[in-house]
Order: structure tokens, then C-alpha cells, then sequence
């Protein structure tokens, strides 16, 4: 995907530290359990695919993949107000 | 609507984040939701609920409860401005055992903490149902807009990773292989995810195991990795060795 958000400064790397030092840094940025992941790059369709698992959405009525590469929901308004707020 | 399954509930001092991109459309209803867990059709469920959603006051916020009832619910503050203001924005909600605290955060700006607890803090059973995930509906009130990489994660992210969200997508960080190395870096350097974090790959012959080439952010592929025209590894690996003679 593209970059939404404004980005912090980049990250300067340096080259020197001990292998241990990488690792250990390397397990806590980037091992992340990730149990479901929807990218919404599909070009058609309704299904998106979980790129992390196998928990992959099904689209409804009313929701489309865009051309940049995200979903759009352009689901209906509820014709009256319902009868309990949370 | 993504079938229920158990890698999308998080029980009672299970750590998650949820983290998607949205940007507002037009109409949505008041009171919408986002990542709905147990509260996207007509009721509550009685395994309790989480769900981000965008309140009347246009502010994204986390509500859960631990079942049907009214308590024990926590609400986090939001305080976002304009959450509906057409842009793109990130949020993202952490529960983090270690530091007894959800967070909130909008753009990567923490909105709010709330300390766990199990009266009105979230320490309970969330999304712990039958019920199905829905992104862009709660309670049959539906969401305008686009959504864009949406993810789940059952440990609580830091605050230098949802930057690293923030700023590059979630692939930034994504390890699908389990191993020490982002997908998105094994793909730009050897186009698949075959490698880990020991190996040298196509012998490159620098003495950096990919792990070490990562995390200095050099090139895996280049056996002259510091640039001083020593290819031969003499006396030890590449960054502490020294140029070739002339």
C-alpha cells in the first residue's frame, strides 16, 4: 500500500553492533504474531484474502475493492433510528 | 464478515492489537463501527464484545463488554477531532498485560490509556463468541468509507512498530514465515521467503548472516557490503575489515 500518513524521520542505520544486539532488536520489531492480515488489493471480487491466515473476508452488498487498493464500503443508512444505543 | 475463529478472540489476559487505515466517506450512520467483534447484528453477545467504532462525536474510540449486560464495559476516551474528516487516518487499540494498560492511539498519537481492570478496564474476555468479525458495522449501523490493511495481531505492538505502520503499511513488519526477517524485505531482496535470519544467501561471501544484513539495512546480495572495495573477507567478516591494497 501506499503511504498514507506523514512519515516520522527516517530511521538512520548504522554499521556496527554485535550480532546479539541485531537479533534482539530484529525479534522486537519485526516477529509480530500476526493471526489475520487484509491487504484489499484484490482488483475484483468479493472475497479479500487474509494474507496472514486463513480468515478471509467475505465482501457484502454494497462494498467494493477500489483502485487503491482498499475496500470501499458504501453500505446502506438505516431507515429509522434503533431502539438502543450501547 | 469474516467466520468466527478462535485466533480472533482474545480471552482474559491474551495481549492484541487491532490496526486498520480508514478514510471517511459520506452518510455513515451515527455510532458506526469499524472492527466489530460480537456486537455487528442486532444484540450483544453474551461472550462480550469488542469493537472500534466512531461515536456520535465523530471520534474513534474502543468499546467492549465482557457480555450482554450493560457492565462491565470500558469505553476509551477519544478526543480525535474529526475523525470523519475525509482523510486517511490509522488507528490502532492495544491491550498490554505486561504494562496493564489499552491504548488507543490515532495517526500514532496515543489518545488514551486505560488501566485493565476487570470492573470497567477491559481485563476480560473479548470477542470470546460465535459471532463473526464485520469490518464497517456495529449494531446494523454501517460505515462509509475505505478501509485499507486492516490487521490482528495477539501480542500487544509497540509504539516503533505502529510507526513503522504508520509510515509504510503493515508489510513493513508482516512475518508471515515465523522467521527473524519482515516479508516485505525477503521479497525485495531475494523475491520470496525461502530465507531466515542464518543464512548467507548466494554465499554473498560478506560474513553477515541475513539477520545482521537487516538490521544494518545493507544488501544481503552484495559481497562488498561496506563499499571499501574488500571482496575477500580477510581476517574477519564485512564492516570490520579492511580496503583491499592497491
Amino acid at each position: 500500500m501506499e503511504s498514507r500518513i506523514p512519515s516520522p524521520a527516517p530511521r538512520r542505520r548504522r554499521l556496527f553492533g554485535s550480532a546479539a544486539l541485531a537479533l534482539a532488536v530484529i525479534a522486537s520489531t519485526a516477529r509480530a504474531d500476526l493471526v489475520a492480515w487484509w491487504k484489499f488489493d484484490e482488483a475484483s471480487g468479493t472475497v479479500a484474502e487474509d494474507a496472514a491466515g486463513e480468515h478471509d473476508a467475505a465482501l457484502s452488498a454494497g462494498s467494493t475493492f477500489s483502485p487503491a487498493g482498499a475496500v470501499l464500503s458504501t453500505a446502506r443508512r438505516r431507515p429509522m433510528a434503533p431502539p438502543e444505543k450501547s | 464478515m469474516i467466520a468466527d475463529s478462535a485466533d480472533l478472540e482474545f480471552p482474559q489476559g491474551q495481549d492484541f492489537t487491532l490496526s486498520l487505515f480508514f478514510k471517511s466517506g459520506e452518510d455513515s450512520d451515527t455510532n458506526n463501527g469499524l472492527l466489530s467483534k460480537g456486537y455487528s447484528g442486532g444484540a450483544r453477545s453474551s461472550g462480550g464484545y469488542y469493537q472500534l467504532q466512531i461515536n456520535a462525536a465523530d471520534q474513534i474510540q474502543l468499546d467492549s463488554r465482557a457480555g450482554s449486560g450493560s457492565t462491565p464495559c470500558v469505553t476509551t476516551a477519544s478526543g480525535y477531532p474529526a475523525f470523519t474528516d475525509g482523510q486517511w487516518h490509522h488507528v490502532a487499540c492495544v491491550r498490554d498485560g505486561a504494562a496493564g494498560e489499552i491504548r488507543l492511539y490515532v495517526d500514532c498519537t496515543l489518545i488514551d490509556t486505560v488501566a485493565l481492570n476487570a470492573a470497567d478496564g477491559g481485563d476480560w474476555g473479548m470477542g470470546v463468541n460465535a459471532e463473526p468479525l464485520v469490518i464497517g458495522n456495529h449494531f446494523n449501523r454501517y460505515t462509509n468509507g475505505w478501509f485499507d490493511d486492516v490487521a490482528i495481531w495477539n501480542e500487544a505492538l509497540s509504539l516503533a512498530t505502529l510507526q513503522e505502520i504508520c509510515a509504510e503499511g503493515v508489510a513493513a513488519v508482516a512475518n508471515s514465515d515465523n522467521d527473524e526477517l519482515p516479508d516485505e524485505w525477503e521479497r525485495d531482496h531475494f523475491r520470496d521467503l525461502d530465507e531466515d535470519e542464518f543464512g548467507d544467501v548466494l554465499l554473498d561471501n560478506d560474513g553477515l548472516t541475513n539477520g545482521e544484513e537487516y538490521i544494518h539495512g545493507t544488501d544481503p546480495n552484495k559481497p562488498d557490503t561496506d563499499d571499501d572495495e574488500n571482496q575477500r573477507r580477510r581476517g574477519g567478516p564485512q564492516l570490520r575489515d579492511r580496503p583491499d591494497r592497491r
